[in-house]
């Protein structure tokens, strides 16, 4: 049964197919939605500037998929990582015991790294929302 | 054009040590300077909408901060409220934490944009831990707005 499921968000266009198929998965099967947005490493010394644009970003995106969720009155937890995406992404299925990653299948990293590594079932979605496993 | 963080919270909806300690009675005494400086119309639906909101979502970002928020037309513009809890509230945060610093933001349903745009500045100021901090260790209502004004990138 699948009742929590993680769907990986960035700021690309070609990533609101899959937020609006998890958000539709998770509405049918009545269950928890997460969505995480991963930013990359930034140097020491970036960070001790004032609030970077990029994160404000994130937010942005998290904060319009969590308005869509609402919608659909889908349950939902936003999450921002920083770092490695293979990695967060693996920390979250454990730490949150996830059912389900979906991902879409233009993201930044080769389908075959996030199947080899993740410990749970993956979807990936294509813009036209045709799913491939 | 968009509004500093500043300018949407009025010095009234400051406030410096909340008395409640659960999340609807926060919710209510951050909504009561709004309601009467007239900005929230209709205070029965305001609250609702915000714990439409909480039911679905948790609105606790982790690090002891909680931002409960709604677009509803119970409320004129977009409005900022701000409460300290020196004993924490429950917002069932992520990291299991109680929730110290509390920001409520709401807007009509109008302003999406604007609304979504002052969610994640917030959100993003208030992952850093020298603004927590600073909001924490404000004595005074013009210590916590120099604490925004000073983090704040327009």
């Amino acid at each position: 049964m699948i009742k929590q499921i993680l769907v990986w968000v960035d700021d690309r266009e070609a990533t609101r197919a899959q937020v609006k198929w998890a958000i539709e998965l998770a509405r049918v099967l009545t269950a928890q939605l997460y969505a995480v947005y991963i930013l990359p490493l930034e140097p020491e010394t970036h960070r001790k500037r004032k609030p970077i644009p990029r994160e404000e970003k994130a937010w942005e995106v998290l904060y319009e998929v969590e308005d869509e969720a609402f919608e659909q009155q889908v349950r939902i937890s936003l999450l921002i990582e920083t770092g490695d995406p293979i990695e967060k992404l693996c920390e979250l299925l454990r730490s949150y015991k996830i059912d389900l990653l979906v991902v879409s299948a233009s993201c930044s990293i080769p389908a075959i790294e996030i199947i080899r590594h993740s410990p749970q079932p993956v979807v990936f979605i294509k813009q036209n929302n045709n799913k491939e496993v | 054009m968009l509004k500093k963080l500043s300018e949407l919270l009025p010095p009234a909806a400051v406030i410096m040590e909340l008395k409640s300690t659960e999340k609807n009675g926060v919710i209510n005494e951050l909504s009561a300077p709004l309601v009467k400086s007239g900005l929230i119309v209709d205070e029965a639906e305001f609250v609702s909408a915000i714990l439409r909101r909480e039911n679905l979502e948790s609105t606790g970002i982790g690090a002891g901060v909680a931002i409960p928020h709604a677009r509803t037309d119970a409320v004129k513009t977009l409005v900022l409220a701000f409460g300290r809890s020196e004993v924490g509230v429950d917002f069932s945060s992520l990291d299991g934490k109680p929730s110290h610093l509390i920001f409520l933001i709401s807007a009509p349903e109008a302003m999406k944009r604007e609304y979504i745009w002052t969610l994640a500045k917030l959100s993003s100021l208030l992952r850093r831990q020298e603004v927590r901090e600073g909001l924490v260790n404000a004595k005074t209502v013009d210590e916590v707005y120099s604490v925004i004004e000073q983090y704040e990138r327009l």
